[in-house]
């Protein structure tokens, strides 16, 4: 029988980081976190799971983009107020806070409007930082697919960066 | 092929990507949400294995950081050592079930008696099981015998239409008699047989057929929110032969609860029913307002929230809150709860249960757009906002500061706040 304790404690910190970048609000980030793991649950009762770490990656990547998603679909509408603190880089000044807040607000909103894989492929390569490679391994996809994809995911999200402030932005 | 992240910061793309990957997290996850999550994968887990026949109906993925809509109710079976909770859960809903023959059956029933198995999984991820002996009149009365963690024997009998309840050790001669205030219209039936007799059938669908006890049965099964019911009825006599209920209580408060060992008519002694307890016991005496919560019980609660908790808000606005709140006001005393001590037990619960009132307040039907902002705030604190929340049908947020005061404020007006989180509200009552 699966050790689901050890699994979640194990990976939960990876899960919740990989959720919070995306979503960047404790209550989606808390239902992502639930999610993942029912998800991966899902899995495991299909096949046996090697790679717990990818699993779960790919799996929180996927379920934050589906409340992205969601978000976009309810208007764009941010339910909880950002916690700019939260947007902090840990080597920007003040001002640049603001502006990689900003920016980043901008990608999430933006990956709400990408097709589902291109904006998964997008996240694990830019997001979570995995090779051609390691993303092939986890999706099934060639890794040719997967340059095809990413090329055509940073295509449409410079379009949608590009557009004035407020188009592709979470609205509040 | 591949793409060098970092030789292209001028990017947009690049830029943007760069601020959400930078972007300090905070630690986490909580460690009531891994709670939460592990006792849920481990009851999905379960479920999994579990023989189909048995099967616990289950939603296909789990609510989660939803507030309990029935917490007071829950709070009132905890004191009833929890047996009353799953028919108090049920009611809440008032769901119907369809087969007309077995509700014409229940209806013409005077008493019955059953056997009551009630899993309740805690926050801390602890599942607490409780059996008890049920008897249920046709006058609404309820009496369950049972033994509690601690070996004790106990009573509990509750008439809701006569808002009393009475609880009973005999072991220790004690008894606690319970007055409910304002008890709002239409809880009145708290027990497993009024609610078959008030139900519509239309909202059951047939599951099936399985052997129970050697004895073909009919299974229908009513959905309503967080609650389901599955009921077996003997193809013979047309009577319920076992009822399962599945009701998610908020975040991973289950409660899940098995009717078996129908006997539908019982010779019963109705001294067996009575509210007055037995002149030889002592007898401590309650009164517990069951009024609709309002938002002067939301005030209140985050009041002694923060009076429990060294003067400041606590970090959440939840279930697990009210948990651990409790275990702090029990203190060492803990041990006297899961002993069955029935006056220590009486006095946390009097002194939880406004902050389970005030819980109560957020749900869908007073209001939307819960937020809470108080995690760390102390009690008093000049300029900071701790919760926020817009009344159902209104224009305007109503705002409420440290110091408990409310403003109201233009509902496009958000209030900036640190570390708010949205509160998901409990359904419409």
């Amino acid at each position: 029988m699966t050790d689901w304790e050890g699994i979640v404690r194990q990976y939960g910190a990876l899960v919740w980081q990989t959720a919070y970048r995306l979503l960047g609000d404790r209550a989606d980030v808390a239902d992502c976190f639930q999610e993942t793991f029912v998800s991966a649950l899902d899995v495991a009762r299909r096949e046996a799971v090697l790679n717990w770490a990818g699993l779960l990656r790919r799996l929180a990547t996927a379920r934050a983009l589906d409340l992205l998603r969601k978000r976009m679909r309810e208007g764009g509408r941010r339910d909880s107020t950002p916690d700019w603190e939260e947007f902090r880089s840990a080597a920007a000044g003040p001002g640049e806070h603001a502006q990689a807040a900003e920016l980043g607000e901008r990608l999430q909103a933006a990956l709400g409007r990408l097709p589902q894989q291109q904006a998964e492929v997008f996240c694990l390569r830019h997001i979570n930082g995995l090779s051609y490679e390691e993303i092939s391994d986890q999706t099934g996809m060639t890794v040719d697919a997967v340059g095809v994809t990413l090329h055509r995911a940073r295509g449409r999200l410079r379009e949608l960066l590009d557009e004035p402030c407020g188009a592709a932005r979470v609205q509040r | 092929m591949s793409t060098d992240i970092h030789n292209q910061q001028d990017d947009v793309v690049d830029r943007a990507a760069a601020a959400l990957r930078d972007m300090a997290v905070p630690p986490g996850p909580p460690e009531d949400l891994v709670l939460m999550t592990v006792a849920v994968l481990e009851q999905q887990a379960r479920r999994s294995v579990a023989p189909a026949s048995a099967a616990p109906i289950a939603p296909r993925h789990p609510t989660v950081l939803r507030l309990p809509r029935s917490l007071l109710r829950l709070a009132v079976a905890a004191m009833f050592v929890l047996a009353v909770g799953g028919a108090l859960l049920w009611t809440a809903q008032r769901g119907g079930v369809a087969f007309a023959d077995v509700l014409r059956n229940v209806r013409a029933v005077q008493y019955v008696r059953f056997v009551m198995v009630a899993e309740a999984h805690l926050p801390d991820a602890r599942t607490q099981t409780t059996r008890a002996q049920v008897i249920l009149s046709d006058s609404g009365v309820m009496r369950q015998d049972q033994i509690g963690a601690g070996g004790e024997p106990t009573v509990s009998i509750v008439n809701l239409r006569e808002k009393q309840a009475l609880t009973l050790l005999p072991n220790r001669k004690q008894a606690v008699q319970v007055t409910m205030k304002d008890l709002p219209p239409g809880n009145e039936q708290v027990n497993i047989l009024d609610q078959l007799r008030g139900v519509d059938e239309k909202n059951a669908r047939a599951v099936g057929r399985m052997q129970v006890d050697g004895r073909y049965a009919q299974g229908f099964e009513v959905a309503r929110r967080e609650t389901t019911m599955t009921l077996w009825a003997d193809e013979q006599t047309r009577l319920p032969v076992r009822i399962e209920l599945r009701a998610r209580g908020g975040m991973t408060m289950d409660l899940a609860i098995t009717m078996s060992d129908f006997d539908w008519s019982p010779k019963v002694d109705p001294a067996l029913l009575t509210l007055t307890p037995p002149p030889d016991y002592e007898v401590v005496s309650t009164t517990m307002d069951m009024s609709e919560p309002t938002e002067r019980d939301l005030i209140e609660a985050l009041r002694q929230c923060a009076q429990m908790n060294e003067g400041r808000f606590p970090t959440g606005f939840g279930l697990q809150t009210v948990y651990e709140l409790g275990l702090k006001v029990a203190g060492r005393s803990v041990v006297r709860i899961a002993e069955g001590d029935l006056k220590f037990q009486t006095e946390i619960m009097q002194k939880m249960l406004p902050i389970v009132r005030g819980f109560m307040f957020v749900n869908e039907t007073n209001g939307e757009d819960y937020h809470y902002a108080g995690d760390g705030v102390q009690l008093g604190e000049p300029g900071r906002i701790i919760f926020w929340y817009r009344p159902r049908g209104s224009a305007s947020l109503r705002v409420i500061d440290a110091s408990l005061n409310v403003a109201e404020l233009p509902a496009a007006q958000q209030p900036l706040a640190a570390n708010a989180v949205r509160i998901k509200p409990a359904g419409r009552q």
